[in-house]
C-alpha cells in the first residue's frame, strides 16, 4: 500500500510543479462556472421558475456541476494511448507495482488537488453571487457521494478503454474530443440535460453520458425518488461492469500484439 | 518607371511570395487532414454537435423566456452567431499558434527567425485548420438562414458597418494570438494561455452587458474580447452600441499595435536554448 501512497504523493507534487499551468487551468474552470452563473442569474431576473428549476435549484446545479466536473471528469489518463503506442508502458509493466493501481493513485491525487481548488473557487463565487444553495438530507447526500465515486470509477474505466486503442493507433484525441463534446451537453455547465426535448433525454439515458454528472446533480437536488436513485446507482454499476469487461478483453488482445519498441 | 512604381512592384512580389508560402502550408495541412480523416471527421462531428446544441439551448430559451438583460432572445442568438464566426475564423487561420510551445522547446523557432520571411507570419499561419475551414462555410450558411428567420431589424448600413467591425474583430483576435506567442517565447507556456483566451472569448457568446463591473469594462478595454463580438452584433441589430464604433476601432487597432510591440520585445528575450 505504501508504494501507492508514494505514487499519490509524487503525482501530487508533480501537479504543482508548473504552478502557472495549474493557475490557468483553474482560471478557465472558474470562468466557465462564472459565465453560467451570470447567464442563469439574468434568466431568473424576470421569472421565479424556468425549465422546472427554481432559481436556487439552478444556481446550485451550476455550482454542483463545477464541482462534479473537477472531481469526476478531470483525469490524468489522457496520454495513456500515446504511452502504449510508443511502448512507454514496458517500463511500467516491469515494475513490482500493479499498473492499474498506479494509474488509479495518479488519478486520485489529481482529483484531490482539484478538490482543493474547487472549494476555493466556490467560496469566491459564493461571495460574488450570494446564492441560496439547497442541500439534501444526510441519507440523500450519502447516495450522492456514492454516485460521485461510481461516476469517477466509470470515467477511469472509459479512459482506460481509450488507452487500449493505443495498441493499434495513437489517434485517440478525436474520440476523446467527441466524448467530451457529448458530456458537455449531457452534463454541461451551461444547462442541465432535463431542459432538452424528451426524445433526446430518453436516447441519452441508453448511453453512459448522463452518469458522469447529470445523475449526481439530480440526486443532490432531491429531484429523484428512492426508486430513481436506486435505478441510477444500479445503472452506474452496470456501466462500470460492461466497460471493465470490454476493457479487459481489448487489453488482453492488445498485449498479445504489443511490441515493446512501440510504433 | 517611377520610384513609387518600383516600390509597388516590390510590394506585390513580396505579397505573391507570402501567398505562395501560405498556400503551400495550407495544402500540406489539407493533406495531413485527409491522411487522418477518421480522427478529423470525429473532430468535425464534435464541432457540429457543439454548435447545434448551443443553438438548441438558445431556441429552448426563446420558447421559455421573453427577455434576456434587455435583449430579445432573437437578438441573443445573433450575439452567439457573431461569436461563432470570429471564433471559427481565428482558429481556422491561427491553429499553428497552438503548437508554438513545441517550436520554442525544440529550437525550431531558430529556423523561422533566420529565414527571409516574417517569423510572426510563419508562426501565426503555420498550420491552417482545415476542419474549421470545412466547418466555416456551412455554419455561415446556416447562420444566415437562422438570422433570416428571426424577428430582428437589420439594415444595409448596419450590415456594412458590421462587416467593417468584423475586420476589426479579426485584428483583435490576431493581436491576442500574437500575445500568446510572446508569452510562449518567454515562458514556453502556450497551451493553457491560448485555451484561457478561448474561454475568455466564450464569455462573449452572450452580450457583455450581462456581466457586472469591473468585468464588463475589462472585457471592453483591458482584454477587449467584448469589442470583438458584442459591439458588431449590437451595430448589426441597430441597437446603440455599448462603446462607439470609433472607440472600438481605436482600441482594436491600438491592441494590435501593442501586440506587435510585445512581439519585438519578446524576441529580444529569446535565447534559442529551448525550454
Amino acid at each position: 500500500m505504501s508504494k501507492y501512497l508514494q505514487v499519490f504523493s509524487i503525482t501530487w507534487q508533480n501537479g504543482f510543479a508548473y504552478p502557472v499551468s495549474v493557475l490557468f487551468w483553474r482560471l478557465r474552470q472558474f470562468l466557465a462556472t462564472f459565465m453560467s452563473l451570470t447567464v442563469w442569474s439574468v434568466i431568473f431576473m424576470g421569472q421565479t421558475t424556468s425549465f422546472g428549476y427554481s432559481r436556487p435549484e439552478m444556481i446550485t446545479y451550476v455550482f454542483l456541476i463545477g464541482f462534479l466536473q473537477s472531481m469526476i471528469l478531470a483525469t490524468v489518463l489522457g496520454n495513456l494511448a500515446e504511452d502504449i503506442y510508443q511502448g512507454k508502458i514496458s517500463y511500467q509493466m516491469m515494475k513490482p507495482i500493479n499498473m492499474f493501481g498506479f494509474l488509479a493513485a495518479q488519478d486520485f491525487a489529481d482529483k484531490l488537488k482539484n478538490f482543493g481548488f474547487v472549494i476555493a473557487e466556490t467560496i469566491i463565487l459564493f461571495f460574488l453571487f450570494r446564492p441560496q444553495i439547497t442541500f439534501p438530507a444526510w441519507p440523500v447526500f450519502g447516495f450522492f457521494a456514492v454516485s460521485v465515486i461510481l461516476g469517477a470509477i466509470l470515467l477511469f474505466v472509459i479512459m482506460l478503454l481509450f488507452g487500449v486503442v493505443g495498441f493499434w493507433s495513437n489517434e485517440t484525441w478525436g474520440m476523446r474530443f467527441l466524448f467530451y463534446m457529448f458530456i458537455d451537453f449531457t452534463a454541461g455547465r451551461l444547462y442541465p440535460l432535463s431542459i432538452l426535448p424528451k426524445f433526446l433525454q430518453t436516447a441519452l439515458f441508453y448511453t453512459p453520458f448522463p452518469y458522469f454528472s447529470y445523475v449526481q446533480s439530480q440526486i443532490f437536488l432531491n429531484k429523484y425518488s428512492a426508486v430513481e436513485i436506486t435505478r441510477s446507482l444500479v445503472s452506474l454499476v452496470i456501466w462500470i461492469l460492461i466497460c471493465t469487461f470490454v476493457f479487459r478483453y481489448f487489453w488482453k488482445k492488445g498485449l498479445r500484439e504489443y511490441g515493446a519498441l512501440g510504433h | 518607371m517611377g520610384h513609387s512604381d518600383i516600390n509597388m512592384q516590390k510590394a506585390l512580389t513580396r505579397l505573391r511570395i507570402y501567398w505562395q508560402i501560405w498556400f503551400t502550408i495550407a495544402k500540406y495541412a489539407y493533406q495531413e487532414t485527409v491522411l487522418n480523416r477518421w480522427t478529423n471527421s470525429l473532430f468535425l462531428f464534435g464541432k457540429i454537435i457543439r454548435f447545434s446544441m448551443t443553438l438548441l439551448f438558445l431556441f429552448l430559451i426563446k420558447q421559455n423566456i421573453h427577455g434576456f438583460a434587455g435583449y430579445t432572445t432573437d437578438q441573443v442568438i445573433i450575439f452567439y452567431l457573431t461569436f461563432q464566426v470570429t471564433d471559427t475564423l481565428a482558429q481556422m487561420f491561427f491553429r499553428g499558434v497552438y503548437e508554438f510551445s513545441w517550436q520554442v522547446r525544440s529550437g525550431e523557432l531558430d529556423f523561422y527567425l533566420s529565414k527571409p520571411l516574417n517569423p510572426l507570419f510563419r508562426i501565426l499561419t503555420g498550420k491552417p485548420d482545415i476542419i474549421d475551414a470545412t466547418f466555416f462555410l456551412p455554419t455561415i450558411l446556416v447562420s444566415i438562414w437562422i438570422a433570416s428567420q428571426l424577428d430582428i431589424h437589420i439594415t444595409a448600413t448596419s450590415l456594412v458597418i458590421y462587416f467593417f467591425l468584423m475586420i476589426n474583430s479579426f485584428l483583435i483576435a490576431t493581436g491576442f494570438h500574437i500575445l500568446v506567442i510572446c508569452i510562449g517565447v518567454v515562458t514556453t507556456e502556450v497551451d493553457n494561455v491560448v485555451m484561457l483566451y478561448r474561454d475568455t472569448t466564450s464569455l462573449t457568446r452572450f452580450p457583455v452587458n450581462i456581466y457586472s463591473e469591473p468585468l464588463r469594462t475589462a472585457l471592453l478595454f483591458l482584454i477587449p474580447v467584448g469589442l470583438m463580438n458584442t459591439i458588431p452584433a449590437q451595430v448589426l441589430l441597430n441597437i446603440p452600441p455599448t462603446r462607439t464604433i470609433l472607440y472600438t476601432c481605436l482600441v482594436g487597432g491600438g491592441f494590435f499595435l501593442f501586440s506587435l510591440f510585445a512581439w519585438k520585445q519578446s524576441v529580444k528575450k529569446y535565447t534559442s536554448a529551448g525550454g
